[in-house]
């Protein structure tokens, strides 16, 4: 039988789950919770739905994300503060082109010559950070060290 | 009146420390000197001041108004 496992509450109305059982066990997917409409056509796709009630929102980890995103905010400067409010990415300027932040394990480099290259950089033990802290990590190390950053980067084939 | 704010899980723990009151610099002298040792690296910047203008510190300097301890990076 397929499942859900809840894995992180995104919005009052949005739960990142993963997949458990059937053809597509493993699968991230993002639901709605309390929508009928969402988990109908989940239903269609898996098969009937054992869907726990989702976890209550943790005032304390609301609390740490509006920290960590007032932080970084506060070091964008105006076209990338208007981009990562826009769409939680913004670039980075860096000898011989630009960097772009704010996909998790997916950071893009776009050289003024030649073809663009992604690759990967977090700190260390990120995933206890909330995600603009990642972002205030990596924003200030690839500034004062850019050569050091693409040099621990994983490069992507 | 300077602050230190540590990335964490929190988003960040801020420690402040005033040059006038010794206790609260020594905490600040040790936590940096803390931090250091864990190969953390410390950013200080006017309050509010964008990347463009942080500074990369190597010692506690006392009169600095903001540092931003972040963590060192690896590839993933």
């Amino acid at each position: 039988m397929t499942e859900l496992r809840w894995l992180e509450r995104l919005s009052p109305d949005r739960c990142l789950a993963q997949v458990t059982g059937g053809v597509h066990d493993g699968a991230i997917v993002v639901v709605v919770a309390g929508g009928s409409r969402k988990l109908a056509c989940l239903e269609a796709l898996y098969g009937p739905i054992s869907v726990p009630d989702p976890p209550l929102p943790d005032p304390s980890l609301d609390d740490s994300r509006t920290r960590a995103g007032r932080l970084l905010e506060s070091l964008l400067d105006a076209t990338q503060l208007a981009a990562w409010r826009h769409h939680q990415r913004f670039w980075v300027e860096v000898p011989g082109g630009i960097v772009e932040l704010g996909r998790l394990y997916f950071l893009r480099y776009r050289p003024r010559l030649g073809r663009e290259r992604h690759f990967c950089v977090v700190p260390e033990d990120h995933t206890t950070l909330p995600a603009a802290d990642i972002w205030t990590n990596l924003l200030l190390m690839l500034r004062a060290d850019p050569a050091g950053f693409f040099e621990v980067a994983s490069w992507r084939k | 009146m300077g602050v230190m704010h540590i990335l964490d899980q929190n988003g960040d723990t801020a420690v402040s420390w005033d040059v006038c009151d010794a206790p609260s610099l020594s905490r600040a002298e040790a936590l940096f000197a803390d931090l250091t040792s864990r190969r953390h690296l410390a950013f200080a910047r006017a309050h509010g001041a964008p990347a463009s203008e942080t500074v990369l510190v190597k010692t506690f300097d006392p009169d600095a108004e903001e540092i931003i301890w972040v963590r060192p990076i690896q590839g993933g």
